[in-house]
């Protein structure tokens, strides 16, 4: 399961990217991805990456391989900060 | 009634004058003259306040009680209450402490805004907010835009208002140090300003009043259109360029007073306030170029 750690908040502003804010963790972080439905899956919680990666090809109809990549380093940024339940 | 108009005898040692500076009320007591002298002159068009208003911050400026320092070498003792947050320093620099001092009460304790460490122009609705770290030149921008037609909302601290993300006006002086006090004083000779104190620990400071303009409309708030991050370099032929919107969002945290403290209000105030905004690094070498490339953004 995937899913952003609890008081996680996002704001994305489209052309630019998403603001993560977590209220607990007093962590702000940006995410140079403007998919709010790739960030609203994160806060319900997704089984795993693919179908994260199935959101991002919807919305930007991009390869898959640029999606798996932009999955992964988001996940990567999040974790590292620990904005992602385990 | 505005400080101008108060009487003389109003303005004496010892006694306690009350004014509104934008969103706040101060009562400021001053054991030292030339303080009271320097308000009328530098905040003249601010509003009085009666001697039984309610106000935010109550600012003392004393003297020592040691015998020997009211006399020899003489310091001044700011109080905010009953808190004295400084050490004294010696007693011509008054004025500038009062200042400083009131930047202080403000950022300290004003957390109904956002509060960036930045200063803030506008004209024709183009709303320039210019976040810098000291001698960036910053405040010699500001001053010679708002002497310019710009109209000054703030030289120091920027107010944004987490209900709306508007920006709050202060209006108050601008701050100059050292070679930009005769930069503007050269450039606006008919500007109002404090005496010059040297030797303070920011060096030589001198406080410019600001347009009587910027004063009348404190209560109008705006949205912000540009983040400007200027840098003053002699000799340095004008250059720009584009930030991106993030870059522009971690540098006001950098400046901020109080993000931290805000905590989910602070976040969704910045980002409320920073969408629609544009972002530049700004360098610049010539005053006059400088000037000119702000004045094409209101066209």
């Amino acid at each position: 399961m995937l899913k952003f750690r609890s008081n996680t908040v996002t704001r994305t502003h489209e052309g630019h990217g998403t603001y993560i804010y977590n209220i607990k963790l007093s962590e702000t972080l940006f995410i140079p991805i403007d998919v709010e439905t790739f960030f609203t899956a994160l806060s319900s919680g997704v089984e795993n990456k693919s179908e994260l990666t199935e959101v991002i090809v919807k919305d930007l109809d991009c390869s898959e391989e640029h999606a798996m990549l932009a999955v992964d380093n988001t996940l990567n940024s999040l974790q590292q900060r620990a904005l992602i339940e385990s | 009634m505005k400080l101008k108009d108060l009487a003389k005898s109003k303005l004496e040692s010892g006694k306690t004058l009350k004014f509104d500076v934008g969103p706040f009320s101060i009562a400021v007591k001053s054991d030292f003259p030339n303080v009271y002298e320097e308000i009328a002159k530098i905040y003249s068009e601010f509003e009085v306040l009666s001697d039984e208003h309610f106000v935010d911050f109550e600012i003392t400026l004393r003297n020592s009680h040691s015998l020997i320092r009211k006399f020899f070498r003489k310091q001044c003792f700011f109080q905010l209450g009953d808190q004295e947050p400084f050490t004294p320093i010696p007693a011509n620099q008054a004025f500038p402490m009062f200042e400083w001092g009131l930047n202080w009460c403000i950022s300290s304790n004003a957390h109904q805004y956002l509060m960036i460490h930045a200063a803030v122009i506008e004209k024709n609705g183009v709303c320039v907010v210019l976040p810098a770290p000291p001698g960036s030149g910053k405040s010699t921008l500001t001053a010679l835009l708002v002497f310019s037609g710009w109209r000054l909302l703030s030289d120091e601290l920027t107010l944004i208002e987490t209900s709306s993300g508007l920006i709050q006006p202060l209006a108050r002086p601008i701050n100059l140090k050292n070679q930009s006090i005769s930069v503007i004083k050269q450039a606006f000779p008919n500007v109002a300003h404090s005496n010059i104190v040297k030797d303070t620990h920011k060096g030589d400071v001198c406080l410019f009043k600001a347009p009587d303009a910027s004063v009348a409309n404190i209560d109008r708030k705006s949205k912000a259109t540009h983040i400007i991050l200027p840098k003053f370099s002699k000799n340095e032929a004008l250059s720009t360029d584009p930030m991106s919107q993030d870059s522009a969002f971690f540098e006001l945290i950098a400046n901020s007073f109080n993000y931290n403290i805000l905590g989910l209000s602070g976040f969704n105030t910045l980002t409320e306030f920073i969408d629609g905004t544009s972002s530049f690094n700004l360098r610049y070498g010539d005053n006059k170029a400088a000037l000119e490339w702000f004045e094409a953004l209101t066209l």
